[in-house]
């Protein structure tokens, strides 16, 4: 979004709609009794988190950062559903993910709630372009994601309100 | 020292059912039409084809014997194969072919004694060159050096010529002659053709449809043909039927006047030099006269030949200048004869 | 056009240009969008050197391997007639037309931490393959080792057995006969898949990333690189794509004969 902004394609500045947490996941049932973000260094466990240049792991990092916990994982993913994918099939002991994912993954996997000191919060900022083929059906939309209606669709997959 | 096999094996639709007997240096020619079992019997020999039923026994040793499940692989066989194409290992030098089974055989010095084979096929200047690079008579006694090499009891050659051009091939064929004379063992040499049989072999095998037909010294067999086949090969007119004294019943039709008596199932031998053909019936001294019609005519070197058919066939041999005078044509009805004297008969 | 050769039909040789571009336009668009200046930077920047070498040392590895796995395999399936020869051939031919991904799914199945056979290795002996360098190379044996068999038992149908049969009358036993005959005579096959099996390991992708996942020097290969480099750096992407094709291109240039004349 900062790219769009800078270079002026945006009309008007963004607004965040919905947040996103990070958690970690782990296989139903929790058999490696994971708490928080320091039982990640144990040793012989298998952590899998995104890769660097994915913004899931940016965010991994930064909290891991936070926590004061140093990581090396056995492997950086591609993308966060490949994190959730492995713990899922049991090759992982656990992963840092996106709370939404957590839920999309079903009953085979649980999230662990990181404490907020520790945590990141992602915003997902909206906006219409300049170029929009449509701009009031543009902006009709923003209003309505904007509106108490959409934080209300959206928390059923477990995004935060902006 | 000998070979004694008795070769039973079904080969797709092949039954090949055939005795060998062979004694120590003798040369033996094994002839046949295509189809008829010779490479298979060879393949036998030499292990490369399991038998069904038999036993093949090379100087008191059981080589094979499926009843009593004895089985002697092919590299622990002194039995040593030139094949028809010769099959010179392309990726390996003269030398190193002709050094190959000695190496397998872990003989000492191989190179050398490879050395020395070359030396007696003459190819000394070859031995670096590579088989791709050899004439069809180099190749052929390389082929022939490296199964020597290993002094086998028994040597099979499959059609050692056939792959050669005419001119090569005379030639070849005394040398092989020559090659052969020097070695010791059996020697058994696969062959379609009639005169490489008669050239480098004592006795002939003459196997067709996977069964022994005739068996014997090379003159008797050529002299006295026992099959079609024979009787082609070496150009002669072959009729079989029942004897009662100077008279045979073709089994085809017609009957032969004969000047020696004999009784029961025999074979008659008629050459074509001896069918003399006329425009009109012939009166005369011939007993076996008979109306027939000329259905082919064939110029064999300066001789022409010409079937005839009618109450029996026959193939008669004229000069071309008889042909013109008679005006023999396709078609044309002539008559033939063939003096008693001339036809040779003996027991079927 | 040279005499007495007929000129090529119109459509034939509009269709086969069109084709021709089809694979060629691909190629310059990368050269010419190519960061050029920053070629050496890029190219020997720490994390594309190892990228490279862990590629390198891994498809030599899988084709080593499947080497060792594959030739008797594609021995058997030339000369040996057994029920279920059909099934079992199409079987181990299968990742040549799975979907990598799904074939990196089937080896955590097997080889995974829960997988059959990878249960048993990690509860006896201790041995984990994902996540491993030994489970990339495996990945990639598993992709590329159909190539090696089928180009090999197709070597091997071809050749004149003849040969072996005039081997063993003259004394040489099964192991000489494959060792001094057989071998020699499919060499050109063999190297030849050998050279396909390295290729195809070495672009591989899909399931590497599934089975072995992705670490910097342990399982990141350059394909691995690339795919993660699009999202912050494409230009260093662009280049290390450059370097995967420009060895593609060579291989294929150098088997052109080979593959298109023998077997």
């Amino acid at each position: 979004m900062q790219k769009l902004v800078d270079t002026g394609l945006v009309m008007g500045s963004p607004r965040v709609f919905a947040t996103n947490r990070l958690q970690i996941v782990v296989p139903a049932g929790n058999p490696k009794g994971i708490t928080g973000l320091a039982d990640l260094r144990r040793p012989g466990l298998v952590v899998v988190l995104c890769a660097p240049a994915v913004p899931c792991g940016r965010y991994a990092d930064q909290a891991l950062q936070r926590a004061g916990v140093g990581l090396v994982p056995a492997s950086q993913e591609a993308d966060v559903k490949a994190v959730v994918s492995k713990v899922a099939l049991g090759e992982a002991d656990a992963g840092i993910v996106y709370v939404t994912e957590v839920k999309a993954g079903g009953v085979k996997v649980q999230g662990i709630v990181i404490p907020d000191n520790e945590n990141v919060v992602a915003g997902y900022p909206i906006a219409v372009l300049k170029a929009a083929h449509d701009g009031r059906a543009a902006q009709a939309f923003v209003d309505f994601v904007l509106s108490p209606a959409g934080p209300r669709v959206l928390a059923g997959f477990g995004f935060g309100g902006p | 020292m000998s070979l004694l096999a008795q070769v039973r094996l079904t080969r797709g639709s092949l039954e090949l059912d055939v005795e060998v007997a062979a004694d120590e240096g003798e040369v033996v020619a094994v002839l046949g039409p295509n189809g008829a079992g010779k490479t298979s019997l060879l393949r036998a020999l030499a292990g490369l084809l399991p038998l069904t039923e038999g036993r093949i026994t090379l100087d008191g040793t059981v080589l094979e014997d499926p009843g009593k499940n004895i089985f002697v692989p092919p590299e622990q066989r002194p039995v040593g194969m030139v094949f028809q194409d010769y099959l010179l290992f392309p990726h390996l030098s003269v030398l190193e072919n002709v050094a190959f089974g000695l190496r397998s055989r872990r003989v000492p010095a191989a190179t050398a004694r490879a050395r020395g084979w070359l030396e007696r096929v003459g190819l000394t200047d070859l031995a670096d060159v590579r088989p791709a690079a050899l004439s069809g008579g180099q190749a052929q006694r390389v082929a022939l050096a490296r199964a020597l090499a290993t002094d086998p009891r028994l040597l099979l050659l499959d059609e050692p010529l056939s792959a050669l051009d005419v001119t090569t091939r005379a030639e070849t064929r005394r040398d092989l002659r020559r090659h052969l004379a020097t070695v010791s063992g059996i020697r058994l040499v696969v062959t379609h053709d009639p005169l490489e049989a008669m050239a480098l072999a004592d006795r002939l095998m003459v196997i067709e449809g996977g069964r022994l037909v005739q068996s014997g010294r090379a003159a008797e067999v050529t002299a006295r043909p026992r099959s079609r086949y024979v009787a082609d090969l070496v150009g002669v007119n072959l009729f079989r039927g029942r004897a009662r004294g100077t008279q045979v019943e073709l089994e085809t039709g017609g009957a032969l006047t004969v000047a020696d008596q004999a009784q029961g199932e025999v074979f008659a031998v008629v050459h074509p030099r001896a069918v003399a053909v006329f425009r009109q019936r012939p009166d005369g001294t011939p007993r076996n006269v008979w109306p027939l019609r000329a259905v082919d005519i064939d110029l064999h070197g300066d001789r022409v030949r010409v079937r005839l058919m009618g109450v029996v066939t026959i193939v008669a041999e004229v000069t071309p200048a008889a042909l013109a005078d008679l005006g023999l044509a396709d078609g044309l009805e002539v008559w033939a004869a063939v003096k008693a004297t001339e036809i040779s008969v003996y027991p079927a | 056009m040279g005499r007495g050769r007929q000129p090529v039909p119109l459509p034939i040789g509009i269709l086969a240009g069109a084709s021709a571009a089809f694979f060629i336009l691909p190629l310059i668009g990368l050269i010419l969008r190519a960061p050029w200046a920053e070629l050496w930077p890029d190219l020997t920047a720490p994390e594309s050197l190892l990228a490279l070498r862990l590629s390198l040392v891994a498809s030599l590895s899988a084709t080593a391997l499947a080497l060792i796995l594959g030739l008797p395999l594609a021995w058997i399936y030339a000369r040996v007639v057994f029920p279920g020869r059909t099934v079992l051939r199409a079987l181990t031919t299968l990742p040549m037309v799975l979907p990598p991904v799904v074939g990196g799914v089937a080896l955590l199945m097997a080889f995974g931490r829960r997988g059959l056979l990878g249960q048993v290795l990690d509860a006896a002996f201790g041995i984990r393959l994902p996540f491993t360098t030994a489970g990339a190379v495996l990945a990639e044996t598993f992709v590329a080792m159909p190539f090696l068999v089928l180009t090999v038992e197709a070597g091997l149908r071809s050749m004149d057995r003849r040969y072996e049969d005039a081997a063993r009358t003259l004394g040489a036993g099964r192991w000489t006969v494959l060792r001094r005959v057989t071998l020699p005579l499919v060499a050109p096959s063999l190297f030849a898949g050998a050279v396909l099996c390295w290729a195809r390991a070495l672009g591989e992708f899909g399931a590497t990333i599934t089975f072995a996942g992705n670490f910097p020097g342990r399982t990141q290969t350059l394909p691995l690189a690339v795919y993660l480099a699009l999202e912050t750096r494409p230009d260093a992407a662009i280049l290390l794509s450059l370097v995967l094709l420009v060895v593609s291109l060579v291989v294929l240039v150098v088997l052109r004969d080979r593959w298109l004349g023998s077997a």
